[in-house]
């Protein structure tokens, strides 16, 4: 094959699988706004899309679906954005916001907010911003402890550790907020969509599109760097500048996903991985495929939540439970091929 | 083209490892620069392609000052090809070669032009790689490697070449192949190619000129006359012998340690 035709290949692949994972995400936002203990038609749902007249009931429920919807999508598409970065600035393919302990260091230190200044819970953005510090700092403390070691796993090994402390640290001062978050903490530590609220829906959005087009710009710099140094700085990038910028980027995302929706696992780790199977590592085309993956595969995960509920009438199962038994599998795989090279 | 390096310094924690280098090349000459382990090679290759920051003394394209140029312009005319690459995130060899354009390419844009991709071509075509290029990077021999690192630093289609230990992995066979391919394209595209190498036979055969290096200091530049078998024992220490010489060149082999 020449390499017009393998470069031709490559943009067709990206154009192929976008269009496809596109259309996936509109049936599965159809599904989404159907599925619940209430089953309404995909005939009514198509008709409220287009501005057709609706039962004002059912139009009811529609928008109180469509706000999950939304979310659902949105940190899914931020948290395949954010997968796609930390990998990329840690050349490491087992990174990951939740494995790296970004997501339950941000959690804590919300948590630690809402306890010293309880009337935070009325405002997300500063919530969001918060969290976002949170999320910066678990980054740097899981950087710090992996100095310790120069392995590929050192990073992850530290990550889990940052996580299980962490995440220990949020189960109390959740457990403590009770009173006040109103909502099942476990929704927090395991991420539900249940508590999201229809004002939250553009913070979500502006924080997911400026990540998203911060990585769609930063594609040849983060090309050039997970290669080494060397190549980005002969290629007229900083290093240092990359870095900085894809670790802000994550941090963002994550510390969004994290104050509105809470933690959902494995989902910056899987959309990467299966995007990269289907368009290539070249950061132009696997970071916006990864993010259509993440909203994929969180809706997809919500509507088996609700789905699961509708018929056990035990009430919803967390988040990041279903994404976790999608997720997790892909991980220990991906470290079992490591350990064998 | 003239590649004029004068004074050049480079400090590692205030430690000298390159000691006020001068020397003058031009294109289409394939330059050898010997030295054993940790004499400098590697950091004057480095210094020159801007990887490590000199602490001191100038280099020069035609008279015009590299301080004058900017991150593009530094692409366009130095690419380094090193021993290593982090091949940890899967990527094909395509993949690979292609981040050699963005000097080429404006801040904008988004896709490779068509010549971008039939530079990747020509190149890919001349290394005789051209079946690799859908293979993982990670998935591929030292050989085939090695030829891609080398590739990759065409494709930036530089008028300084600067390869460290190029033929490192090869066996004889292949370091011939890689060798006759540097020294044909130094001549057609008329590079200035600098090798950093440590296989004395090699560099007797295929350089235009030499460079020694002994403890960050240039000790020799000339043709290949210049290496001697009194210049090698006192740089590498060793009892060497000289075995033929050949159109005035010198093949040297080591006896024993000094």
């Amino acid at each position: 094959m020449t390499a017009l035709e393998t470069y031709r290949h490559l943009v067709r692949r990206y154009v192929t699988s976008t269009l496809i994972l596109a259309a996936a995400l509109t049936s599965l936002v159809i599904t989404s706004l159907s599925v619940g203990t209430t089953h309404l038609g995909f005939k009514e749902i198509i008709n409220y899309m287009l501005g057709l007249e609706v039962d004002t009931l059912h139009r009811g429920l529609i928008e109180l679906r469509m706000v999950r919807t939304l979310a659902a999508a949105l940190t899914g598409a931020s948290l395949g954005v954010s997968g796609v970065l930390i990998q990329g600035v840690t050349r490491n393919p087992l990174a990951e916001p939740y494995i790296l302990g970004i997501s339950s260091t941000a959690l804590s230190v919300v948590s630690l907010a809402l306890i010293m200044n309880p009337s935070l819970i009325n405002s997300r953005f500063e919530v969001v911003m918060i969290s976002f510090l949170g999320a910066v700092l678990g980054f740097l403390l899981t950087l710090l402890l992996s100095r310790l070691g120069s392995s590929g796993f050192s990073l992850v090994l530290a990550g889990v550790a940052v996580t299980s402390i962490s995440s220990g640290i949020a189960h109390l001062l959740l457990y403590l907020l009770q009173s006040i978050l109103r909502i099942p903490y476990v929704y927090l530590l395991m991420g539900s969509t249940t508590s999201v609220l229809k004002s939250d829906i553009p913070i979500l959005a502006s924080v997911t599109l400026c990540g998203a087009l911060v990585a769609v710009l930063m594609s040849k710099p983060l090309n050039a760097y997970v290669y080494g140094d060397e190549y980005s700085k002969q290629l007229g990038f900083n290093p240092r500048t990359t870095l900085l910028i894809a670790t802000t980027a994550t941090s963002l995302l994550t510390g969004s996903a994290v104050a509105v929706v809470g933690i959902v696992g494995f989902v910056g780790l899987a959309a990467p991985h299966i995007a990269r199977y289907l368009v290539g590592s070249d950061h132009r085309f696997s970071s916006t495929a990864s993010a259509l993956l993440g909203a994929n595969l969180v809706i997809l995960s919500d509507i088996v939540v609700r789905a699961i509920s509708s018929v056990s009438n035990l009430g919803e199962l967390p988040l990041g439970v279903v994404t976790g038994i999608i997720g997790a599998p892909i991980l220990a795989y991906l470290v079992l091929r490591r350990v064998r090279e | 083209m003239r590649l004029v390096v004068k004074g050049l310094r480079v400090e590692y924690d205030s430690k000298p490892v390159l000691k006020d280098a001068e020397f003058e090349v031009l294109s289409g000459e394939l330059t050898f620069v010997i030295g054993p382990n940790g004499s400098g090679k590697t950091t004057l290759l480095k210094a020159i392609s801007r990887l490590v920051r000199h602490s001191g003394g100038s280099i020069y394209i035609d008279g015009k000052d590299l301080k004058l140029y900017s991150y593009s312009e530094l692409g366009r005319a130095f690419a380094y090809a090193g021993p290593e690459v982090f091949r940890a995130i899967p990527s094909t060899v395509m993949e690979f070669l292609l981040i050699g354009r963005y000097p080429h390419q404006s801040r904008m844009q988004y896709l490779e032009s068509s010549k971008d991709v039939e530079v990747v071509e020509k190149v890919s075509h001349e290394l005789n790689i051209r079946e690799l290029l859908n293979r993982k990077l990670s998935e591929l021999s030292s050989g085939e490697l090695q030829r891609v690192l080398i590739a990759r630093a065409l494709v930036q289609e530089p008028a300084v070449l600067l390869l460290d230990e190029p033929a490192a992995f090869l066996d004889i066979r292949y370091k011939v192949e890689v060798l006759d391919i540097i020294k044909d394209l130094t001549k057609s595209r008329n590079l200035i190619t600098l090798v950093a190498n440590n296989d004395l036979h090699i560099t007797t055969l295929y350089a235009d000129k030499v460079l020694v290096l002994s403890d960050g200091r240039i000790v020799a530049v000339g043709g290949p006359e210049t290496l001697t078998k009194e210049l090698i024992e006192e740089v590498y220490k060793i009892k060497a012998e000289v075995i033929v010489n050949h159109n005035g060149r010198n093949f040297i082999i080591p006896i024993k340690h000094a």
